[in-house]
C-alpha cells in the first residue's frame, strides 16, 4: 500500500466567485508525516482542511485520499472515518450537553453500540487526564478544557490522520502547554495549523506556507533547536510572534 | 449566498414602489383567492404569468418556488376527481372519476399557481429589508415590524455562523442522519445548542443595535414620493382585480 | 403542514386571518423589549430549522418545531410564527400569502396549548427525565393538534378533501414521533444548560 495518504492537485476554491481562496493548490501528505501549515489570517488554511475532509467541495482539481479519488459526498464518508478534524472554533464542535456524550458521539457514528462507545470515550478521556470530566456540562468548560474535550472527541474515532486547526489559539500559557504536550505525543500523521514557530520547530521539520492560494515549502529552520518530535517539551517559554498574525493577507 | 436573498430583478415591476407592490399583491391575492369560475381563474393565471414575465425572473427560479405548492396540488389532483359527485367519466371498481371533480381539481391548481406567480413577481423580487420598510410605512404595529427586522437579521447570522458550522462539525465526525434514536437525540442536542448559542448571540447583537440607537423601530427614512408609474400600476391592478371579481358575480 | 394557496374557501381564509390577528395582538402585548431577542431568535430558528431535513422511515421531512416554540415563547409564538411563515412563503414558496392566517393559527394555537399543558413540567431543571417526557409530549401533541387544525380548515372548505386529509394525517404520524423525540431531547438539553429559556 502506498504511503501517500492525501494527494491534492490543482485545487481551486472560492466562497464567492469574485474572490478565489485557493488557486491551483498542490499538496501531498505521506503516512507518518507531521506537517505545519502557516500563513496569514484569512488565507484559506481552514478552508484547505475542510476541503480535505469533503466538508467543502473544490470547484476544480483532484483529491486523492487513501488511494482513491474522492469527488462526491459519499466518497468522503470513509475519508472522514479515517481523518479527524479539530475545528478552529471549539464551540462549533461541542454540541452535546455532557462531555461523555460528546466524546462518544463519533464512535456512535462509526457504528459502535452505546456501551462500547461510552467505554471508548472513557478510555480516551483517561489518557488525556480528563477522567473526572465525564458529567461536566460542555458549554460551561473553560476554553482550554473545551479544546481538550474536542480533541478527545476526535481521538475517540481512532483516526489515522489528524488535522488540527490552530489548536492552541486563544488559550492561556498553561492550557496551551498542556495541549502542546498532548499533540507532541500523538502517533498519527498530523497536519497542524499554527503560528507559534517554537512549537512547530519542536513538532515538525516540514513547514508549508499558504500564500496567494498556493502552498510553498518554507525553508527549513537553520538552527533546529529541538529537532526530534520525540523530544519532550522542555519548559521553553514559547514566544508567540504576533507579527505573523497581523500581517495582512495579500489578495490577488 | 444567503438564504434570504431576493430574486434579483431589474425590470419595470421591480422599480415599482415597495408599498404599492405590497398592497397590490394583497389586493390581487384577495381577489384571486375568492374567484371560482373558470374564466376568472384563467384571467388570474394569465395575470400572474404576465407579471412574472414583466418582472423578468429566470424561469428556473419561478419553477423552484412553485414546487412546494404543486406537491400539495398533486395530492388534490389525485383525490378530488374521485370525491366530487357528478357526471362519471371513468369507473374503477367502486371508485368513480367525475368530470366535475376533475374540473374542480384543475381549477384549484390553476388558482394556487396564479396566486403564487403573483407573489413571486411582486414580493419575491423585493429585498426583505425593503419589505420591512414597506410594512413600517403602511403602519403595521411597530412591535411586529421590529420583530420582523430583528428576525431577518438573526436568520442571516444564525444560518451562517451557527447552524451550518455545528452541522459541518457533526459531519466531520462521520454523522449521517438516519431514522434512528441516535439521529433524533443528536438533532435534539443540535437544536438545543443552536438555541442557546443563538440566544446569547441575539442578545449581543441587540445590545450592539441598541448602542447605536435602535429602539425597536426602524429609523424613519424619508419615503420617496410615488411616481406616476407607481400610480398607474396601482390603478391597473385595481382594475384587474375588479375584472376578476366581476367574473364571480352573475 | 403548510396549506398551499388556492385551496381553501374564502370564509375559511378570512376566519384563519381573524384568529391569527387576535393571537398576534395578544402575543405582541406580551412582547416587551426584554423579550424581543428570545422571540426573534425562536422565529429565526423556526425558519432555519425548516431547512433541515430529518430522515423519517424511508423518506424525510423538515422539522416543524411548533411545540418547542410554544414551550419557549408562550403566546409570543403567534407573532414569531407569523413572521417566520411569511418569510417561508416569500422565499421558498411554502404555504402562501392568503393562507398565512390559517397556517399561522394551525401552528401557533397548538404551540400555545402545549405551553399551557406542559410548560410547568418543563420548568423543572432538577428533574431532566420529566422535562424530556413533557418536551416529547409537547412536540408530538403540537404536531398532532396542528394536523387537526389543518384538517379542519380543509374540511370546512369542502367535503371532497376528506381523502386528502386522511393522506395528510397518515403522513404526519411518523413526523409526530420524530418531532416528539427531537423536542424532548432539545428540552432536556435546555433544562440542563439554560433552563431560563423554558421559563
Ligand atoms: N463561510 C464563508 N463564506 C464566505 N467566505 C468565507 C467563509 N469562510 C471563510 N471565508 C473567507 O475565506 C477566506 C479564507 O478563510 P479561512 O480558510 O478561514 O482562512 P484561515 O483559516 O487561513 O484564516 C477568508 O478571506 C474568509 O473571509
Ligand atoms: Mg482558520
Amino acid at each position: 500500500m502506498s504511503n501517500v495518504l492525501f494527494e491534492l492537485r490543482r485545487i481551486d476554491f472560492a466562497y464567492d466567485d469574485t474572490r478565489p481562496v485557493l488557486r491551483g493548490l498542490d499538496f501531498t501528505l505521506r503516512r507518518g508525516e507531521r506537517v505545519a501549515l502557516t500563513g496569514p489570517n484569512g488565507c484559506g488554511k481552514s478552508t484547505l482542511l475542510h476541503i480535505m475532509t469533503g466538508l467543502l467541495k473544490p470547484s476544480s482539481g483532484t483529491l486523492v485520499a487513501f488511494g482513491r479519488t474522492r469527488r462526491e459526498e459519499k466518497d468522503f464518508h470513509e475519508v472522514r472515518r479515517r481523518t479527524g478534524l479539530l475545528f478552529q472554533d471549539v464551540d462549533d464542535q461541542l454540541f452535546c450537553p455532557t462531555v461523555i456524550e460528546d466524546v462518544a458521539f463519533g464512535p456512535l457514528n462509526l457504528g459502535l453500540d452505546r456501551h462500547a462507545a461510552v467505554r471508548r470515550a472513557r478510555a480516551v478521556l483517561g489518557t488525556l487526564g480528563l477522567d473526572d470530566f465525564e458529567d461536566r456540562i460542555t458549554f460551561r468548560l473553560s476554553e482550554g478544557e473545551k479544546r481538550l474535550v474536542a480533541l478527545a472527541g476526535v481521538l475517540a474515532m481512532e483516526p489515522e490522520v489528524i488535522l488540527l486547526d490552530e489548536p492552541m489559539a486563544g488559550l492561556d500559557e498553561t492550557a496551551a502547554r498542556r495541549v502542546e504536550e498532548i499533540i507532541l505525543t500523538l502517533p498519527q500523521t498530523l497536519v497542524i495549523i499554527a503560528h507559534d514557530t517554537d512549537f512547530l520547530a519542536r513538532l515538525t521539520r516540514r513547514t508549508l506556507r499558504l500564500h496567494a492560494g498556493r502552498l510553498r515549502e518554507a525553508p527549513p529552520d537553520p538552527f533546529p533547536s529541538h529537532a526530534s518530535p520525540a523530544d519532550a517539551p522542555g519548559g521553553v517559554q514559547s514566544i508567540r510572534t504576533s507579527q505573523e498574525r497581523s500581517k495582512p493577507c495579500t489578495k490577488p | 449566498m444567503t438564504c434570504l436573498a431576493a430574486i434579483g430583478s431589474n425590470s419595470a415591476v421591480s422599480r415599482i414602489d415597495p408599498r404599492v407592490r405590497f398592497l397590490t399583491a394583497l389586493w390581487l391575492a384577495a381577489c384571486t383567492a375568492v374567484v371560482r369560475n373558470p374564466p376568472a381563474v384563467g384571467f388570474a393565471l394569465a395575470a400572474g404569468l404576465a407579471l412574472v414575465a414583466a418582472a423578468r425572473i429566470p424561469p428556473h427560479r419561478v419553477i423552484r418556488r412553485l414546487v412546494p405548492l404543486n406537491i400539495f396540488m398533486l395530492l388534490v389532483l389525485l383525490t378530488l376527481p374521485w370525491t366530487v359527485p357528478g357526471r362519471p367519466l371513468l369507473n374503477i371498481g367502486p371508485a368513480v372519476l367525475t368530470a366535475e371533480g376533475l374540473q374542480r381539481a384543475l381549477l384549484l391548481a390553476a388558482r394556487g399557481n396564479a396566486l403564487m406567480l403573483m407573489m413571486i413577481a411582486l414580493l419575491g423580487t423585493m429585498e426583505v429589508t425593503d419589505i420591512a420598510h414597506a410594512l413600517s410605512r403602511l403602519h403595521l404595529p411597530a412591535r411586529l415590524v421590529g420583530l420582523f427586522i430583528i428576525t431577518i437579521r438573526y436568520i442571516e447570522v444564525l444560518h451562517h455562523h451557527e447552524f451550518d458550522r455545528l452541522a459541518r462539525a457533526m459531519k466531520s465526525r462521520s454523522f449521517r442522519p438516519r431514522a434512528d434514536l441516535h439521529t433524533y437525540r443528536s438533532y435534539g442536542y443540535l437544536l438545543g445548542m443552536f438555541m442557546v448559542r443563538s440566544f446569547e448571540r441575539a442578545e449581543r447583537i441587540l445590545r450592539a443595535m441598541k448602542s447605536r440607537g435602535f429602539d425597536g423601530r426602524l429609523p424613519a427614512l424619508e419615503a420617496p414620493p410615488l411616481r406616476p408609474a407607481d400610480i398607474a400600476f396601482a390603478v391597473s391592478t385595481a382594475f384587474a382585480g375588479i375584472i376578476m371579481l366581476g367574473g364571480v358575480l352573475p | 403542514m403548510h396549506i398551499s394557496e388556492g385551496i381553501l374557501s374564502a370564509p375559511v381564509l378570512a376566519g384563519g386571518g381573524l384568529l391569527t390577528a387576535v393571537g398576534t395582538a395578544l402575543g405582541l402585548r406580551r412582547l416587551t423589549p426584554e423579550r424581543l431577542p428570545r422571540v426573534a431568535v425562536m422565529g429565526a430558528a423556526f425558519f432555519v430549522a425548516s431547512l433541515v431535513h430529518v430522515p423519517i422511515g424511508p423518506s424525510s421531512a423538515h422539522l416543524i418545531l411548533n411545540g418547542l416554540c410554544g414551550l419557549i415563547l408562550g403566546w409570543s409564538a403567534f407573532p414569531a410564527l407569523l413572521v417566520s411563515l411569511f418569510l417561508q412563503a416569500l422565499l421558498f414558496g411554502f404555504g402562501g400569502l392568503t393562507t398565512l392566517g390559517v397556517n399561522t393559527f394551525d401552528m401557533a394555537a397548538p404551540a400555545v396549548a402545549c405551553a399551557w399543558l406542559f410548560g410547568k413540567a418543563c420548568n423543572n431543571p432538577a428533574r431532566p427525565r420529566l422535562v424530556f417526557a413533557a418536551g416529547a409530549a409537547a412536540g408530538a401533541l403540537a404536531v398532532a393538534l396542528g394536523c387537526l387544525a389543518t384538517a379542519t380548515a380543509l374540511f370546512l372548505s369542502g367535503r371532497e378533501f376528506i381523502p386528502a386529509i386522511i393522506a395528510l394525517a397518515a403522513a404526519h404520524i411518523p413526523i409526530m414521533i420524530a418531532e416528539g423525540l427531537i423536542t424532548g431531547w432539545a428540552a432536556w438539553f435546555l433544562a440542563k444548560i439554560k433552563p431560563e429559556l423554558l421559563r
